[in-house]
């Protein structure tokens, strides 16, 4: 658990590791997140990602056979509309001052292509 | 003669009744104070003096007409810049909400301001709430107060570095994987995250939701119990926060432990720790069973994967989180063209390195191929791991063991390695992945730099882990770098 431990075993496996990221995946990353990167940043995130999913991939070997999510799921809480005492005061001015063009009380979004 | 760095909320709140200073002399003693001492820290990246200052006017007037006071009226405070206060700018420390004014108060400042609490100003971050040294912030590095040669630690360490150089009496931080309890325990403080859900989120800006947690940062426990008090509890706008209702009286309860257990983790070898770590780490440890705590060893087998599990479910929420800064909303951008040329441009140009190296690799573990390996299997152990929580805590009262495996690091030692840079978070995160409350304090070796001790509860049992805390403080060698 201490962090000198799980460095080490950590570099003795990269050495051995395949590549599960490359110049090809992050491409496609890129237009899915839809935010460019340049050159460098695209080389520097290949190699970043690569280390840290083979260290991620330790999650891969634990026995989770008997972990239900479904049941998880179910002890989560129904979602509650706001009560009326406590409403929401934005000024819609305000949010809307906050948005590329407007106008008057309507927005205005770039063409789409 | 007011000394900045004594005072603590109940010091003020004993100032102020007593007329020994006013709320407004006070506030613009602050405002002086950091006028020169910021220019070395940087811990603030705007502050909010007029507003303060009217808040502070407001505090005196209700002393004058006799008007009984909550105890935090009047104390001057610093907020970190991803919680949003109406009409300022929450920039979250990235130049891609550079110019975003804040539409509303989240509801922690609602219940801040119905108490008549000051807020200084907005503090450093690392961008986005994602970093541990603060150094990932888009406008300004902030230096560790007690040594300037080093990290306040992150992503909260505006606030940290704020409280521990005397320019806020407390600070609110949020703690996503450690992000108030390590920079608390790099600058000697007391960092608390609550469990999940015992404070509302509304308002503050969203990295990963189900992980995210605001908490204080303060002097002591006391300070860190006394702002729980006034921030927790049932908020509509956040339909994950429950009906906790804290007592900061409640942490006096206990004369001392015993009857208490106190669960070592035997996954978490003290021996591999670093020697004066392991020292001071001892004595906390002798310091508790003198108070007459029974400590036994217990196992949580799966502790270990906390970490791995936490750098896949965080980054797949802030890929989809921060999906809505587009260039359109929250401020606009000056680039033109398609929608589509927007969105790339801006996010392209605004974005740091790490929230981009978070966005796609939570996009990869979210995306079609992979994500019944990446994320589904990490919610699925996420769940092992409370189960594994849920069990200990049958056995022992709490949990403790250190919140860092080092003390504050030099600057630029971990920036172009960010899995070592992760590695920093690793005591710190299990508390996010189980969702538990947990404490850091302040413990020192013989070193220059203090240490953090990290207690951890069960669910809501806030009252036992800071009643502890409080007796531990009192007991140790508290204040020693303060």
């Amino acid at each position: 658990m201490s962090e000198a431990f799980v460095f080490v075993n950590f570099c003795a496996k990269i050495k051995t590791m395949e590549k599960e990221i490359n110049a090809k995946t992050i491409d496609y990353l890129m237009d899915l997140s839809r935010m460019h990167l340049s050159e460098k940043e695209k080389e520097r995130i290949e190699k970043d990602l690569n280390t840290i999913l083979e260290y991620v991939k330790q999650l891969q070997a634990v026995d989770t056979s008997e972990i239900n999510l479904d049941e998880e799921l179910a002890k989560a809480k129904i979602s509650q509309a706001p009560s009326s005492e406590e409403g929401l005061d934005f000024d819609r001015d305000d949010l809307l001052d906050g948005f590329y063009q407007r106008r008057e009380r309507w927005l205005e979004i770039p063409p789409i292509f | 003669m007011i000394h900045l760095h004594d005072l603590t909320i109940k010091k003020v709140h004993q100032l102020l009744l007593n007329k020994e200073i006013s709320a407004f002399d006070l506030t613009k003693e602050f405002f002086d104070y950091i006028e020169k001492k910021d220019k070395t820290i940087g811990a603030y990246l705007s502050l909010l003096k007029d507003e303060a200052l009217r808040q502070a006017n407001e505090v005196d007037k209700k002393i004058a007409a006799g008007e009984e006071i909550p105890v935090l009226a009047g104390v001057p405070l610093a907020i970190k810049d991803n919680i949003l206060i109406k009409g300022e700018k929450t920039t979250c420390a990235s130049k891609i909400l550079e110019n975003y004014q804040a539409s509303y108060d989240a509801t922690v400042i609602k219940r801040l301001r119905k108490n008549n609490a000051i807020f200084l100003g907005k503090t450093n971050l690392d961008e986005f709430a994602m970093g541990s040294s603060t150094e990932n912030s888009a406008f300004q590095k902030t230096k560790n107060p007690l040594d300037e040669t080093t990290v306040p630690g992150g992503s909260s360490g505006g606030s940290a570095a704020a409280v521990a150089s005397h320019q806020a009496v407390a600070a609110l931080g949020s703690d996503t994987g450690g992000s108030v309890r390590q920079p608390a325990s790099f600058c000697g403080l007391v960092g608390l995250k609550p469990t999940y859900g015992a404070v509302s989120r509304f308002g503050l800006v969203a990295m990963a939701s189900s992980l995210d947690q605001i908490g204080p940062i303060a002097k002591n426990v006391e300070d860190a119990a006394l702002i729980l008090e006034t921030i927790a509890g049932k908020d509509s706008h956040d339909e994950t926060s429950e009906n906790f209702q804290f007592q900061a009286q409640s942490i006096y309860e206990r004369k001392d432990l015993k009857g208490i257990k106190i669960g070592l983790v035997k996954e978490i070898e003290s021996n591999s720790f670093e020697k004066d770590l392991a020292i001071s780490y001892q004595k906390s440890l002798d310091c508790l069973k003198q108070l007459g705590a029974a400590i036994e060893e217990i196992s949580i087998p799966h502790i270990s994967l906390s970490l791995p599990c936490y750098y896949v479910l965080m980054p797949a929420e802030v890929s989809s989180n921060l999906a809505r800064f587009d260039g359109l909303r929250y401020s606009s951008s000056e680039k033109t063209g398609s929608l589509k040329d927007i969105y790339f441009e801006t996010r392209g140009e605004y974005f740091g390195t790490e929230t981009k190296r978070r966005i796609i690799l939570g996009t990869f573990v979210l995306s079609s191929g992979y994500y019944d390996a990446y994320y589904l299997k990490a919610r699925l152990v996420q769940a092992l791991i409370k189960k594994e929580f849920g069990e200990a805590f049958k056995k022992v009262d709490l949990l403790v063991w250190p919140t860092t495996p080092t003390p504050a690091f030099k600057f630029n030692e971990k920036l172009n390695d960010p899995l070592a840079m992760y590695l920093s978070d690793i005591f710190t995160v299990p508390a996010n992945i189980a969702g538990i409350p947990a404490v850091s304090l302040p413990i020192y070796g013989e070193g220059q730099l203090p240490y953090g001790l990290q207690f951890l509860a069960s669910h809501f049992q806030e009252v036992k882990m800071l009643n502890v805390a409080y007796l531990f403080e009192q007991a140790s060698n508290y204040g020693k770098f303060l």
